[in-house]
This record gives C-alpha cells, structure tokens and sequence, in this order.
C-alpha cells in the first residue's frame, strides 16, 4: 500500500542525516549574533532614516514644486543628473507574452567550508547569469558557471508570481509618495535599513522596464538617502565608465553604477566585512518574444 | 507571572536589552541550523541559519506579538533567505537522489523492504525537485521543519486557504506516484 501519508512519512526520513545538535556550528553563529548585538548596543542612536520629513516640510513652507527644491538643495548633482536623464529616456514597454531578457557576470559568497586546521574558507562562485522574466513573474533563470569546467549549468523555472517583475505604472511619481508606496508588501516590503532601501532600488531599476517618470522618482529617492557618496569618474570590471553610488554602516557597502548618458545600471555590489560579497556587472538587456531568444535574435 | 518567558516576551523584551535576545538564539539554533542543511547541504545550511539569527535580530521590532512561538517566523527567514541559494539546493536534492539509489543493501535483514524504500527515497529526491520553489517550501516546511498549516502560513506571510491548496495539490500528485513498484517503471528512462 502506498498512500500520500506513506510518502509524506517517506519525506520526512529523506535527508535525515544532519545532526540534531552541532555545538561548533553553534558556536560560530552564536558569536556572529553576538556581533549583531554589539553592534547595535555600541550604535549611535538610530538618525532619522531619510531626509525626507526636512525636504517635504521646506517644500511645505516654500510651495516651491519639488524637483526644483531638490535642485537647490542638492548637494549631490550627478544624481539629479542621472535623474534628468532617466526622465528623458523613451518609454519602454513588455507587451503581454513578452520577456525582459538580463544577463549579466556575477561573483558571489555562497557559504563557507572548513578548511584545515579547523581554519574556515568562504566558497566564491563565479558565473554568467541569464534570465527570462515575463510580467506575470514566471519565466527561467540560467546560470553558467565559469569556468565551465567548475560546475553545472542550472535552470530554475519559476511559476507566475515566483521572479520578480514589478509594475510601477498605477504609483505616484512624485518621490516623497513613490517612496511610501515602495515600502509596501508586494514591492520593497519595509526595507530595515537604507542599504536595503538602495538594494530594493537597484532592483527595481534592474528588473523592471519603469517608465521615465518612475525611474526619475526612484534616482530622487536616492538623493534622499542620508550618507550616500557618489564616484562621478567609476569605471565597472567591463572598463565601462558610470557614476558610482554608494551607501555603507561601516560592516556592509552598497554600491549601484549607472551609465551617465542612459541611466541603464551597469553594475552592482553588496560587499560585508565579513568577507561575504555579491557582485554583479550587466552585459545585456531587452525585450524578447520567447525564453531562450536574446536581444537582437540570437538563440541561447 | 512564573515559568519562563514565551519567545513573544522575550522579543518584546530585546527590543529593549539586545541581549534577551540569545535565549531566543539558544532555543531554536538547531532546528532552524537542522532544516536548512537539509535543504542546503551542511555548510550553505549552517552559514543561512548564522544569518537567520542576524536578520531575526535585525528585524525582531517586526514579530507579531500575537505569536507566542517564534519558530514559524525564523523558518520564514530562514526559507526566504534559501531563495538566493536554490543552486544549493538543487545539489543537495541531487546528492539526495543519487544516495538513495547507491545505498547498499547489504546486512539488512529484508533486502527487497529496503530496495523499496530507497528508490521511494530516490523518487521523492526527483519530485521534490521538480516542484516550484513555492511548493518545495510549504511541503518542506511541513515535513522537515515540523510546521502545521497555520505556522507555514504565517512563515510564507500567505493566506491558510493558499497552504492548504497548495498542500492539496501536493498531496494528491504524491499519491499520483502509485506503489513503489508503479514508481519505478515510471521513473525508469
């Protein structure tokens, strides 16, 4: 007799074979929340999470119209530049049946091993990735590992809903309510921190074809952010040169680059002093009838 | 009040002294360590429940007080943090599958018993791989880190009513496998 019980009692015998107790692995967690405590026992009080409240309530008084009280107050203009120059981009579209194709070269942690001695290493992959992302959420992610020789080709096809494809289209363009709007569920979900907050942005601005206004709103985010820096002469792993933005606590940095004359991002990173890291530089973009097509007709 | 704090308490009471926190830590470190290096394999498992405890602690001003268990709510850390880490996971089902139809059969006392039930193992290695992302975590949840519908609901912040469909649906192609024999020929190349 074999019924769905049997096999869920199966399912739970299969990889069975992890210890109930690992007091080394334990261990090592424990003086990593340690860490985490410490940190925020030694932090300063928490600053107001963005500029914002100041910038609304002087536009309040000033009944000026946004986007120039932004301009005279910047101190960072490349940001608003980049934000003129997303405003003026053509209007993209993903007609229905349709994919945004991405690829891009990534390099990042994906764990550690013990090595000898009882010393730990941290494992780096190192790969090309594709993917195929229709406006429902599904589609296919690629990953080829480089060399070629160091591991497998994987796919992972994701159901409706499963990848992220965000619609900005039916949300305020104005940056203050873009914002609010952003940090609910089904968008950035209440990023904990700035650096989240610049991460969640990256993605949008990756993921998604946003219309120039939203994409405009987005770089005027950004302006806001408490302690942002920004690299006007940044050149990625490509030789490509952007402008390099730029958020850290002191334990992690958050750095998105975008390209002057576009504002397309063009490379990313998330780098901890831990060692842990993501890296990402983007190669290609476009709109695509099926899974598997590239930009400009060539077949995967 | 007597008897010691329920994790709701002890959340709400690190918000206050960070420190409170590690009893939270201690309590559940190796059911989350456990079900993660199932999923993930031994390392990627351990280094994903190290940062479930850092991001619990980093977002804990967030945990329903409502909830007086703080499992379901670090098994939906823990779950969302394994979504950057499916090529993990998609080794670890396939060394699952691979030493399910490798084990030896030798010493035991109903040989054709265990045959059965590795190349059950081997297949349920194969479904689990096939499932989305979505069903892999409910059915997961479920059998691995011991959730019940409600606790799985809360851990993927989705409607009960959306579980037990899903769990449904699962249920009903794991019952679609047929016998053990039935399995075989149809997994057979």
């Amino acid at each position: 007799m074999s019924d769905s019980r049997d096999r869920f009692a199966e399912l739970r015998r299969l990889g069975d074979d992890m210890p109930e107790t690992d007091e080394s692995a334990k261990a090592r967690a424990r003086s990593r929340l340690d860490r985490a405590i410490q940190l925020e026992r030694g932090a300063a009080p928490r600053t107001s999470r963005r500029r914002w409240g100041a910038v609304a309530a002087a536009i309040a008084v000033l009944s000026v119209a946004t986007t120039l009280f932004l301009r005279e107050v910047a101190d960072r203009p490349s940001l608003l530049r980049l934000a003129a120059v997303a405003s003026a981009q053509p209007a993209p579209s993903v007609p229905a049946g349709s994919f945004v194709y991405a690829s891009s070269r990534e390099r990042r942690t994906i764990g550690s091993t013990h090595l000898e001695e009882g010393e730990m290493g941290t494992v780096i992959v190192d790969l090309v990735r594709e993917t195929w992302v229709a406006p429902d959420g599904s589609g296919l992610i690629r990953e080829r590992p480089i060399p070629a020789s160091s591991g497998e080709i994987t796919r992972f096809t994701a159901q409706p809903g499963e990848l992220r494809f965000t619609d900005l289209d039916r949300l305020p363009t104005e940056p203050e309510a873009l914002l609010d709007a952003i940090m609910e569920p089904g968008f950035l979900d209440e990023p904990d921190n700035d650096l989240d907050l610049l991460n969640g942005i990256g993605a949008l601005l990756r993921d998604s074809y946003l219309d120039p206004a939203h994409r405009e709103g987005l770089f005027l985010i950004v302006e806001g952010l408490e302690g942002v820096e920004v690299q006007d002469d940044y050149r990625d792993r490509l030789g490509r040169a952007g402008i390099a933005i730029s958020l850290g606590d002191g334990t992690r940095t958050v750095t998105l680059v975008f390209e002057p004359r576009t504002s397309r991002l063009l490379a990313e990173a998330d780098i901890r002093t831990d060692g842990t890291f993501f890296e990402a530089t983007y190669l290609e973009t476009g709109v695509v009838e099926e899974v598997g097509d590239r930009p400009g007709g060539t077949g995967a | 009040m007597s008897g010691r704090p329920d994790d709701a308490q002890l959340i709400r009471a690190s918000l206050r002294d960070p420190n409170v926190f590690r009893d939270v830590f201690e309590r559940h470190h190796d059911a989350v360590r456990r079900y993660l290096q199932r999923r993930a394999g031994a390392d990627t498992g351990e280094e994903l429940a190290a940062q479930t405890f850092e991001e619990a602690f980093r977002t804990r001003s967030r945990f329903d007080p409502a909830f007086t268990d703080a499992r379901p709510w670090l098994m939906g850390i823990a779950t969302n943090l394994l979504r950057h880490h499916y090529r993990a996971e998609a080794a670890r089902l396939r060394v699952l599958e691979r030493a399910a139809t490798m084990a030896s059969t030798v010493g035991v006392d109903d040989p054709d018993a265990r045959i059965d039930a590795r190349v059950a193992a081997g297949i349920l290695a194969r479904r689990l791989q096939e499932m989305s992302q979505g069903e892999r975590d409910i059915v997961l949840l479920y059998a691995w880190a011991d959730l019940t519908y409600a606790e799985i609901a809360l851990a993927l912040d989705l409607p009960i009513g959306t579980v037990r469909s899903r769990f449904h649906r699962i249920r009903g192609r794991l019952r679609e496998l047929g016998s053990v024999s039935d399995a075989i020929e149809s997994d057979d190349p």
